[in-house]
């Protein structure tokens, strides 16, 4: 080994580990990696740093996850029930006017749409599913939970989603002009998986969160109840500060969609499964009281 | 706080417990007190969740709010740990003159698991030992690691080389010790 290569190893070596660390300037990245290309020695000195960083980053992989009673006991304490927003207790305990349940009575017969539990229960409080939902709908607006996949395409979209969940990713077709599928991630909600889907109704963001079935719960039995159609299409809507949260199951997978007060019901229900049916839905949120 | 970015910040914050329990584990070598001091964290974060910045990574606030509450249980047992000579100027400059040691093959070669990691890991001294898991396994950069341990980013890289170093040799020994003194060990 001449003189000369043997400085540029030293020097050179001492450019591993920032290398590796992200933190080497560009000139001496190039320069880095001009002198590797060049000598064995060095290139496997790299390499060798490279495969133990990986190995001690696959072995940390494995590390023990947090009790379950933990993460249990945490939830609980910071999503007490008086996190309940309960958009409109005044109207909560309200009584249900006469002219209200002929109104609504007229409409479903009207529109076959059956209008369900149309004011919220006294003392009754928003499930963690949704505050979760509206959670995530904030984090994925500020950035704070960027998209893993960017596709205008739902169905590139779903074959993404696919492989990558343990639950059938149906996810309905954008109906109609100013409905653009963004991209989407995997994520939880209510410590169970599911996926995220961001759309633009009208220039707003809407997300689309998918899951299984059975992560809906009880919040699957809450809100307001929507019937809508001959097929029975059953939803429920939670407002939340300025959020409405639409939740409903098809087969095995269940649905949340969360769209800001801005975005029409019937403009966020471009993405709900109903197709032509979705006009149904805007004529029955007309009817009734607002989601609570 | 209103409800939605109340909900937003919760979602975050329970994110991050199960990085928060390990680095915890390592801290203290207990899971209980483990546990107590994640708990600690978490509902002291809440409490102090105006002093984040919304858009900020809340990571290395976590683990500061976290190695605080530790630092302070041991200095009420008096078992602090105070800076090592490593934490001078002298010792970052140390790191930028001189290359690293060769990682040995046998390291490379040899299937590491996470309880060869932790016990080696444990075999730092504190203050090298939270800069390792904070850079090199939990992935913050320079700068995050030194405002969740409070010290400068120079006394970050110094900390950390000299922990790479520690690391590899209680690796290496890790490999080569007898299977039966590793066990007594434990």
């Amino acid at each position: 080994m001449s003189v000369s290569r043997a400085v540029a190893c030293t020097r050179v070596t001492r450019w591993i580990y920032p290398a590796l660390d992200g933190t080497l300037g560009p000139r001496r990245v190039a320069l880095l990696e001009a002198h590797l290309a060049g000598c064995d020695a060095c290139r496997g000195l790299h390499e060798r740093e490279a495969v133990f960083r990986t190995r001690i980053a696959s072995a940390a992989a494995a590390r023990p996850l947090a009790p379950a009673s933990l993460h249990a006991r945490l939830r609980e304490a910071l999503l007490p029930d008086d996190a309940a927003p309960a958009a409109e207790p005044g109207r909560a305990r309200r009584a249900i006017p006469l002219w209200r349940w002929a109104v609504a009575l007229a409409a479903a017969v009207a529109f076959g749409v059956l209008l369900v539990e149309p004011l919220v229960r006294e003392g009754s409080s928003t499930p963690a599913l949704i505050l979760s939902v509206a959670a995530q709908q904030a984090a994925l607006v500020e950035g704070r939970l960027p998209l893993e996949v960017v596709s205008g395409s739902s169905e590139d979209i779903a074959d993404w989603l696919e492989p990558r969940v343990g639950f059938p990713v149906d996810l309905p077709a954008a109906a109609g002009p100013g409905v653009d599928v963004v991209g989407a991630r995997l994520t939880e909600l209510a410590a169970a998986e599911a996926a995220a889907v961001l759309y633009q109704v009208d220039g707003r963001p809407v997300t689309l969160f998918t899951f299984p079935a059975a992560t809906l719960g009880a919040a699957d039995r809450g809100g307001r109840t929507v019937e809508v159609g001959e097929k029975g299409h059953r939803f429920h809507l939670y407002r939340l500060g300025t959020l409405t949260v639409t939740l409903w199951a098809r087969g095995a997978a269940g649905y949340a969609l969360a769209a800001p007060a801005e975005v029409e019901a019937s403009r966020g229900c471009a993405v709900c499964h109903l197709g032509d049916e979705g006009r149904r839905f805007e004529r029955a949120l007309g009817a009734g009281p607002a989601p609570r | 706080m209103d409800p939605i970015r109340r909900a937003a910040f919760t979602e975050e914050v329970l994110r991050h417990v199960d990085r928060l329990y390990w680095f915890a584990r390592m801290l203290t070598h207990d899971a209980a007190r483990a546990e107590d001091l994640v708990q600690q964290t978490v509902l002291r974060a809440f409490e102090k969740a105006d002093q984040l910045r919304s858009h900020a990574d809340c990571r290395p606030w976590l683990f500061s709010i976290l190695r605080n509450f530790h630092r302070m249980a041991l200095r009420h047992e008096g078992t602090l740990p105070e800076p090592t000579s490593g934490d001078t100027a002298f010792a970052t400059l140390e790191a930028e003159l001189y290359p690293p040691p060769l990682t040995p093959e046998a390291l490379v070669d040899h299937e590491l698991t996470v309880e060869a990691l932790e016990r080696a890991i444990e075999q730092l001294p504190p203050l090298f030992r939270e800069v390792l898991i904070l850079a090199d396994l939990e992935g913050l950069s320079y700068e995050s690691v030194a405002t969740a341990v409070d010290c400068s980013v120079g006394t970050v890289k110094s900390r950390l080389y000299r922990a790479r170093n520690r690391l590899r040799l209680a690796l290496a020994s890790e490999s080569t010790a007898p299977l039966a003194a590793r066990r007594a060990t434990r």
